[in-house]
């Protein structure tokens, strides 16, 4: 290299103008700025708040009490300093700060690139379509023991109260074991979260009410009721168990036939639910008996809290086959 | 109150599920005699009338003290789970629809109501007195070798059925008389479903076609591990509860087809309460106030708010700041705002830049005297993070090095595009092209190149290339020297004025 003297100025505006040419040139040659794959995830992860302490994220121990459900938004602000704190280690001469300079456009869009897709990456799944890169990112964070009670405790987010726009997943994680936090990402606030039970197979069992056991009546299909339709007034047969309880076994014929309980049996037939002249066998027991997961929808703008649903079934039954 | 479809009885749509009684085998698992016979008849009559036959023996086999793993489609709650499943019934679903009444429990052949000959029994873990289900000969379940050990009764079975392995568990009576089905029971805990999902997983049931459904009995009450064992009930019939012939004192010797562990969560409130509590939870000692579902604020009490500094603290508190007290690096001890990433309202996304040092990004207000940290701490800790993972900290080293390098090599071009537009005049249109591309290939290529179409066109000048050999006159390059010259890193003016000044320059 001729070398030759200048005075800093001159060389630092030079020095200045060659590194922006250069990121602008990248701009113009449309290939995305050339911030290397491992670093844009890596950022993306920190944008994510992976790995950030949570003192940082819940600066008090009051904000977030036992049994709440706290929301939020992302401030862009904050992770874009994140971002930048972490683009800042082993810089030891203005060469550095003006690489930083000219480069901190081109990393935070490629940050932004990479955020909505780092979920997919991380579980091996193909990129979603349409993300939205750079967008309004809110979440929530649930203290609750259903979130140590039922691991696989899922949530989703909508734009729209009838639940047709939904917003994209970005994180869900628990920090501890009864803490969730979530993130979702999409064009507008979410009108509507679902927290949900787990999804299990078609399953059976009973609806526990201060120490009862109860299952809700469902129709067979019969009598104007249609098979599997939860009776619109909620009503609830009450299950018998053998001995006091305390084994949990169900006393399956108590259960159906006995006339003092009453069983399935008198209760179905009292309501028209029955037909008289089928007996009632282990598939009408089954449906009966049938559970599915809840879910409970949070709405925005609501004053109190919406009803839980159950996540809804499609079934009838037939006789032998 | 649920979302339902309704629909019509008719063949299976997509997304639908059908729930049988029962399929009953036309042909239950026995030996079978098929014989056929043909007379022939119109024949005159003092010929003898023929007469053919012919028998075939046949089996029909189904899994009798086995089970293959194939058989089993899932079972419930997951193996090796777990989850709360106080309120749920465990079950195994099988792939063949009429596995549960290919047999009876007496080993007669089956009427049209037999009950199905499989039950699943839930044990705790702990009940079973250690017991677990070991491989033994068929003979040895019929008849054990141990006094007060009761097997199934009344089964008729080939020596190679009795030599054949299976799973057998030994349960003590009084746990089997607790938690069996009864005779009567067991028709209401089997039945099959036809699925029809197109393709759609429906809570899970995403498999097609036909299964038959076993259910258990029991509630998973209280936490803890619990084994789930599918036996065969085959010869049992009289030792279940309210049989003829109930075992009491010893144990029963029951053939285990399947099991599978799982263990439940220590409490059994439901879900969907949980979640709905949410909805009451007030504040401690104060019902009206409810806590259970807000932003992310933090909760102030201010009865009133008149002044304007209460004005500013409550602003702040109502958009996510926390005061927190702060060691500023002076020694002086004040308190400052502090706002994580949660805030409860959208921010807009400002555009100041990267900051150099954390330092810079602290916020004062001059009015009160208050420093806001948010962003400050936010840079230190984006910085400890990317410090404390070595091989980011490598891929950034490398990355800005490969910016440094093209950068260098940026400002060379420039200066030497300077440096050839001082040392020689060129027509605008070729300065145009130099400077557009910085390649010094370029310069060199047009140096050499297109000045001497130039240069041809003045009278009396031809090339010396032309003129001369490959010689070693100074300065006139062969064609390789030329391309050895492009592709090494040397500076052209530097290589020039050592060519031409040799080793001592000016």
């Amino acid at each position: 290299m001729v070398k030759s003297w200048e005075p800093r100025a001159n060389h630092l505006a030079e020095l200045f103008s060659a590194s922006a040419d250069r990121s602008v040139q990248a701009d113009l040659a449309g290939a995305g700025d050339d911030i290397p794959k491992p670093i844009a995830d890596w950022l993306a992860r920190l944008r994510l708040l992976y790995g950030v302490p949570f003192e940082c994220l819940v600066a008090d121990a009051r904000m977030m009490p036992t049994e709440t459900i706290r929301f939020f938004f992302i401030d862009r602000n904050w992770t874009d300093r994140l971002v930048e704190g972490a683009m800042s280690i082993g810089t030891s001469s203005t060469r550095h700060l003006v690489h930083a300079a000219v480069a901190g456009s081109a990393v935070r869009r490629a940050a932004d690139r990479a955020e909505p897709r780092l979920r997919a990456q991380l579980r091996n799944k193909p990129e979603p379509e349409d993300a939205v890169e750079g967008g309004l990112i809110s979440g929530f964070l649930l203290r609750s023991v259903a979130v140590s009670g039922w691991p696989g405790i899922e949530a989703l987010a909508y734009t729209d109260v009838e639940r047709k726009q939904p917003l994209q997943l970005m994180r869900i994680d628990r920090l501890s074991a009864d803490l969730l936090f979530c993130l979702f990402t999409g064009s507008a606030i979410p009108a509507c979260v679902l927290v949900r039970e787990p999804p299990e197979t078609l399953h059976f069992g009973v609806q526990t009410i201060d120490q009862s056991h109860l299952a809700y009546l469902r129709g067979l299909g019969y009598g104007g009721y249609a098979a599997g339709f939860q009776l619109t007034d909620g009503s609830m047969q009450k299950v018998a168990v053998r001995g006091d309880g305390s084994s949990g076994v169900v006393d399956v014929w108590n259960t159906v036939n006995s006339t003092t309980l009453p069983g399935f049996v008198k209760t179905l037939t009292d309501k028209g639910i029955l037909d008289p002249a089928t007996t009632f066998g282990g598939a009408e027991f089954a449906v009966e008996m049938v559970r599915s997961a809840g879910q409970q929808p949070f709405q925005h703008g609501v004053a109190s809290l919406p009803p839980a649903e159950q996540r809804s079934l499609t079934f009838f039954l037939r006789g032998e086959a | 109150m649920t979302e339902i479809k309704t629909q019509s009885v008719g063949d299976l749509g997509p997304g639908q599920i059908a729930f049988y009684e029962s399929v009953r085998p036309p042909l239950p698992a026995q030996q079978y005699r098929l014989s056929a016979s043909q007379t022939v008849t119109g024949l005159p009559p003092d010929q003898l009338t023929p007469f053919y036959t012919l028998g075939q023996r046949f089996t029909v086999a189904a899994p009798r003290f086995t089970l293959d793993s194939s058989a089993i489609q899932s079972v419930y709650p997951p193996a090796q789970s777990l989850g709360n499943y106080s309120d749920s019934l465990a079950h195994v679903v099988l792939t063949q629809r009429s596995l549960p009444w290919s047999r009876t429990l007496d080993d007669k052949p089956a009427g049209p109501k037999a009950p199905p000959w499989m039950a699943v029994l839930l044990c705790r873990t702990d009940e079973l007195n250690k017991a677990t289900p070991t491989r033994m000969t068929v003979q040895k379940v019929i008849h054990p070798d141990e006094k007060d050990v009761v097997g199934p009764v009344d089964l008729t079975l080939t020596d190679e059925e009795l030599a054949q392995g299976c799973l057998a568990i030994d349960l003590d009576d009084t746990l089997f008389g607790n938690i069996a089905p009864q005779q009567n029971e067991l028709q209401y805990l089997a039945h099959v479903r036809a699925v029809n999902t197109d393709g759609k997983e429906i809570l899970g049931v995403d498999a097609d076609g036909w299964f038959s459904v076993v259910i258990g009995n029991r509630l998973p009450l209280t936490g803890g591990a619990y084994t789930a064992l599918l036996v065969s009930l085959e010869g049992q019939g009289t030792h279940l509860p309210g049989g003829s012939a109930v075992p009491t004192g010893g144990k029963i010797r029951l053939v285990v087809l399947a099991s599978w562990t799982f263990e439940g969560t220590a409490f059994n409130r439901n879900f969907t309460d949980i979640m709905q509590a949410l909805g009451t939870r007030h504040a401690p000692g104060d019902p009206k106030d409810l806590i259970g579902i807000r932003l992310l604020q933090m909760p102030y009490k201010m009865p009133t708010v008149t002044t304007d500094a209460q004005k500013k603290v409550k602003e702040a508190l109502d958009i996510g700041f926390v005061p927190l007290s702060t060691v500023l690096s002076d020694g002086e001890n004040t308190v400052s705002w502090y706002r994580g990433p949660l805030v409860p309202v959208i921010t807009k996304r400002d555009e100041y830049g990267p900051y150099q040092f954390s330092d810079h990004a602290i916020r004062y207000d001059p009015d009160d005297g208050i420093f806001d940290m948010s962003y400050a701490v936010a840079w230190q800790i984006g910085r400890l993070l990317a410090l404390s993972d070595p091989a980011f900290a490598q891929a950034m080293y490398n990355w800005r090095i490969g910016d440094f390098r093209k950068t260098d090599l940026a400002m060379t071009r420039r200066r030497f595009i300077a440096q050839m537009r001082r040392a020689l005049p060129l027509p605008t249109a070729a300065a145009e092209l130099m400077a557009q591309d910085f390649g010094r290939t370029t310069a060199m290529a047009f140096a050499a190149h297109d000045l001497a179409p130039v240069l041809l066109a003045l009278p009396h000048i031809t090339r010396r290339e032309q003129k001369l050999p490959a010689g070693a006159f100074p300065g006139v390059l062969p064609h390789d020297a030329l391309e050895i010259l492009k592709d090494s890193d040397v500076e052209p003016i530097e290589w020039a004025l050592s060519r031409i000044f040799g080793a001592s320059r000016p």
